[in-house]
């Protein structure tokens, strides 16, 4: 088996179960026909990659929307709890990566359908909350230099509490919306299901 | 489940090959038709068939063994749809208009 036909073959893998058969046949067929149309068997395995990997976030995001039914759902969630400690157990850089990494997740999984204001708010408060934690981060490193340093506080410590509270505030405005927009997802896939 | 489908020059040239084939096409062949990588054209195609614009089915009769060629064809909706976005004359406000679709 050439090294082109094992890529493919692990992006078959890649693949979610359900779609697997039809797109293996497809890409299969498409590799050994390839030098017919002067296409390289590599450009189809790059195109297979690209398609498998979209189906297999576009079906973690459906799961934890649960647009894939309540239990799909609940084991999703399962495994993110699961997996949220360890950031907490290794520390160090990786600790302060996992609140933006969360909200990044979190915003490609509410990205289903149109933008909507909870689309807006999501968004605008991700950037808030996250703005203000690198101020309320820097102006923490500013107030204990200068208790080290048994200097006043500089005025702009005057920002230190607001900026904790306003992200906060925001933290929690990006959460709730979040769950309502993984509410009217669930919904809408419900909807479809009813229809379909 | 939804998509977001704009006018981009890969786009045109996909919905432009399947709005001049007179049938069904297959997807390798839209890929060297338009120049385009399979790694544009499959992800257009997948998106495409999810927005229920392009339908895809099995190569009804294939003589040689093994896996079968997968044919794509815009559906009436899709050609349609396709139609008014490959028409040149634009708006000019609308030179890169957005299309969001809401499918199941």
């Amino acid at each position: 088996m050439s090294l082109a036909a094992r890529r493919l073959n692990r992006a078959i893998q890649i693949t979610p179960p359900l779609d697997r058969d039809r797109y293996a046949e497809e890409w299969r067929y498409d590799m050994s026909s390839a030098a017919e149309l002067g296409i390289s068997p590599w450009d189809v395995v790059r195109g297979a990659t690209r398609v498998a990997w979209r189906l297999r976030v576009r079906l973690w995001g459906r799961n934890l929307a649960g647009a894939e039914g309540g239990g799909r759902a609940i084991g999703a969630w399962a495994l993110v709890v699961a997996i949220l400690p360890v950031p907490l157990l290794i520390g160090g850089p990786l600790l302060l990566l996992v609140v933006p990494a969360a909200m990044v997740v979190a915003l490609v999984l509410a990205h289903e359908g149109p933008w909507r204001v909870v689309s807006v708010v999501m968004l605008g408060s991700a950037l808030l909350g996250l703005a203000c934690m690198v101020v309320f981060w820097w102006l923490w490193g500013v107030g204990f230099d200068a208790t080290d340093a048994n200097q006043p506080l500089p005025a702009v410590m005057r920002w230190y509490e607001p900026s904790f509270l306003v992200g906060f505030g925001a933290f929690i405005a990006f959460w709730v919306a979040f769950v309502v927009r993984v509410i009217q997802i669930a919904r809408k896939g419900q909807h479809l299901r009813s229809k379909s | 489940m939804s998509a977001s489908l704009r006018r981009t020059p890969a786009m045109v040239d996909v919905l432009g090959c399947l709005l001049g084939a007179d049938e069904a096409i297959w997807g390798l062949n839209i890929s060297a038709a338009t120049g385009r990588p399979t790694g544009t054209v499959y992800p257009l195609l997948v998106r495409l068939e999810q927005a229920s614009l392009v339908t895809s089915d099995w190569e009804a009769a294939n003589d040689r063994p093994g896996p079968r060629r997968r044919l794509y064809a815009l559906t009436p909706a899709g050609l349609d749809w396709a139609g008014r976005l490959c028409t040149p004359a634009q708006p000019a406000r609308s030179s890169r208009p957005a299309m969001r679709v809401v499918v199941a």
